[in-house]
């Protein structure tokens, strides 16, 4: 499981969930402790075996709830559409919405939807009948998910060497998540070839996309640098976009 | 938003980065006991210097730096560091953005590694030291800096980065593949259009009955065109996208901004001695150079053959004098250097018959119907 929490707990849990891909078990989650009601010596133990011994369904339904839940935050349409509006609770309110959609971040989620998003466009290709094996389903694939995976990691590496101060697997997360729009955009251009109806659909699906992720990594960065950072993003963002409208 | 970095979870982050920074730092002083000389001992002391707030960590520090003070290079750079050596030394101002880390950029001009490991973070944090105006200024300058004014290179020297480099070649190969792939939609549509081919087909069969009344012989071979022509369009399959222009034209791009480069400094490095512009310079100047293809490919879209190559010519004019503008002054510039004077014009030649190819290349493989 590549997850990381960053939940007010002990130190050496930070260092063990930042350390990268950890060990499949959440030691000290919230999560797991709560769950475990049986008496056992230590407290490590009553959390390892906590998520060992639990079912399987039990185990994903928990990823997929994480996921679920990333997407809604990250991809919060009121949010990103409407801006952020200051409550009358004050700053920390808004101040923890924005620092929720990241705190849970894994690389489930992109997976899944980078597969998606490729399958999605290549099994469109290869269905159609085409002699001319310039650019068969394979091909189409391989090319779109090395876009995405390649572009991902040269975004995030990006932002780090303008100075940006990001966590690096958790700014991939992001950008993986804000896949999810171009997901839907590619579902639905398998609706209809017109041009006009695939157009606006990507157009829209591209423009969530950037709004959701392009405030984050702005807010990463020095004033002065904002474009250089936020251009790369836009251009990836777009280019799917296209791959979307034009492929399927 | 304003200001508020949702991404930094305060203590996790420092966390995060001190436990970056422990495994950069042992990985820096085992370099250092391998011995790789003076300018990778430098490495671990800013790291070390910033990171040792903690008591834990400022024993190791002031081993391996008693260890190492007896290199000159290591003095130097502890003289040159604005923060001095204290355990309180705050370690925000250093990390907080990449300009403030870059008191090691101004030591060296010929490409050093400025003393970090090839594969820290901070390493590269040097190469992308560049804001918004700046990289502006240098596009301007360098696609059309041929028309006068300061050099390319001279305003680049101090602080190369490969920021334009990178995404300006990013930049182009999506306009060449986004428009190649529509300039081969445009060219499908207009000829396999119903009004255009029912036209070739009506002219067709009016001839054909033409050359019947007027020949009373059956017409010879050379006459079998117009069953031809209606296969060929009859034949004609629907456009594709077509994905391999992607990749084939970011292998083309990125080849000759990093590779060409490359060969232009082992040259002039090795064989002529010339020591005043780094490789990453010359990357630069590629870099920022190539972005003159980019309005070209735009006009490329349009189905008109002869716009299409006046197009690319104009692009490469202007980005081969730009370049050689740039590395005939840094080659001219070498007074005392009689290899360098020598190899000048040659260099000239290659530069441009180097970006012709590549102008060529562009053109036909992406743009040719």
């Amino acid at each position: 499981m590549s997850h990381g929490t960053f939940d007010d707990a002990p130190s050496s849990a930070n260092n063990n969930n930042s350390s990268g891909f950890g060990s499949g078990i959440n030691i000290f989650g919230a999560n797991s402790v709560r769950e475990r009601p049986q008496s056992v010596s230590s407290f490590q133990d009553i959390s390892a075996s906590s998520t060992l011994d639990e079912s399987i369904s039990k185990t994903f339904k928990r990823d997929i709830d994480r996921i679920v839940s990333n997407v809604k935050n990250v991809l919060d349409a009121k949010r990103v559409f409407l801006g952020n509006r200051r409550s009358s609770i004050g700053e920390e309110n808004s101040q923890q919405q924005q620092q929720q959609p990241l705190r849970d971040w894994d690389l489930y989620g992109p997976l899944i939807f980078v597969l998606l998003f490729g399958v999605c466009l290549s099994s469109s290709a290869g269905g159609g009948s085409s002699s001319k094996t310039k650019s068969d389903a394979g091909t189409i694939f391989s090319v779109v998910f090395a876009t995405v995976a390649f572009g991902a990691f040269a975004l995030t590496l990006n932002v780090k060497f303008l100075g940006g101060k990001i966590i690096f697997l958790q700014a991939m997360s992001l950008i993986g998540y804000c896949i999810f729009p171009l997901d839907m955009s590619a579902v639905l251009c398998w609706v209809s070839a017109n041009s006009w109806y695939r157009f606006f659909v990507v157009g829209l699906g591209v423009t969530w996309s950037c709004g959701a992720s392009v405030p984050f990594v702005s807010a990463a960065v020095v004033e002065e640098r904002k474009a250089l950072a936020v251009y790369p993003m836009v251009l990836l963002y777009v280019t799917l976009g296209l791959f979307a409208a034009v492929v399927v | 938003m304003s200001g508020h970095n949702p991404f930094l979870v305060e203590s996790d982050d420092d966390d995060d980065d001190r436990e970056e920074e422990n495994l950069l730092r042992t990985a820096a002083a085992r370099a250092n006991v391998m011995g790789f000389g003076g300018s990778n001992i430098s490495s671990s002391s800013p790291e070390m210097m910033y990171g040792g707030g903690e008591g834990e960590a400022s024993h190791p520090m002031k081993t391996t730096s008693s260890s190492t003070s007896s290199s000159s290079v290591f003095a130097n750079k502890s003289s040159r560091e604005s923060v001095p050596p204290l355990p309180s030394a705050p370690r925000m101002t250093t990390r907080s953005s990449g300009s403030n880390s870059t008191t090691t950029t101004h030591t060296t001009t010929t490409g050093g590694g400025g003393g970090f490991w090839i594969f820290s973070f901070k390493y590269y944090q040097k190469y992308f030291d560049v804001d918004t105006a700046d990289v502006l200024r240098r596009i301007k300058k360098g696609t059309y800096g041929a028309l006068g004014g300061a050099l390319f290179l001279d305003d680049v020297k101090e602080k190369p980065d490969l920021y334009g480099a990178f995404w300006g070649c990013a930049t182009l190969v999506f306009v060449v593949a986004m428009g190649g792939n529509f300039a081969e939609y445009l060219e499908s549509m207009s000829s396999s259009s119903t009004t255009s081919s029912n036209r070739k087909r009506m002219l067709m069969m009016r001839k054909l009955l033409q050359e019947e009344e007027e020949n009373v012989l059956p017409p010879p071979a050379p006459y079998s065109p117009p069953p031809a022509t209606t296969s060929v369009v009859s034949a004609k399959e629907p456009w594709q996208f077509d994905v391999t222009k992607v990749s084939q034209c970011a292998a083309m791009t990125y080849a000759y901004v990093f590779l060409f480069p490359l060969s232009l400094y082992l040259v002039k490095r090795c064989y002529a001695g010339v020591r005043s512009a780094s490789y990453t310079a010359l990357v630069c100047l590629y870099g920022y150079s190539i972005m003159s293809y980019i309005p070209a490919s735009i006009l490329c879209i349009f189905p008109v053959e002869t716009l299409r190559w006046v197009a690319v010519m104009t692009a490469c004019a202007v980005s081969s004098a730009s370049l050689f503008r740039n590395v005939d002054a840094l080659l001219k510039g070498e007074s005392g250097n009689t290899k360098a004077m020598a190899i000048a014009k040659g260099m000239g030649v290659a530069i441009v018959g180097a970006n012709v190819i590549f102008a060529v290349c562009l053109k036909e493989l992406f743009f040719r119907f």
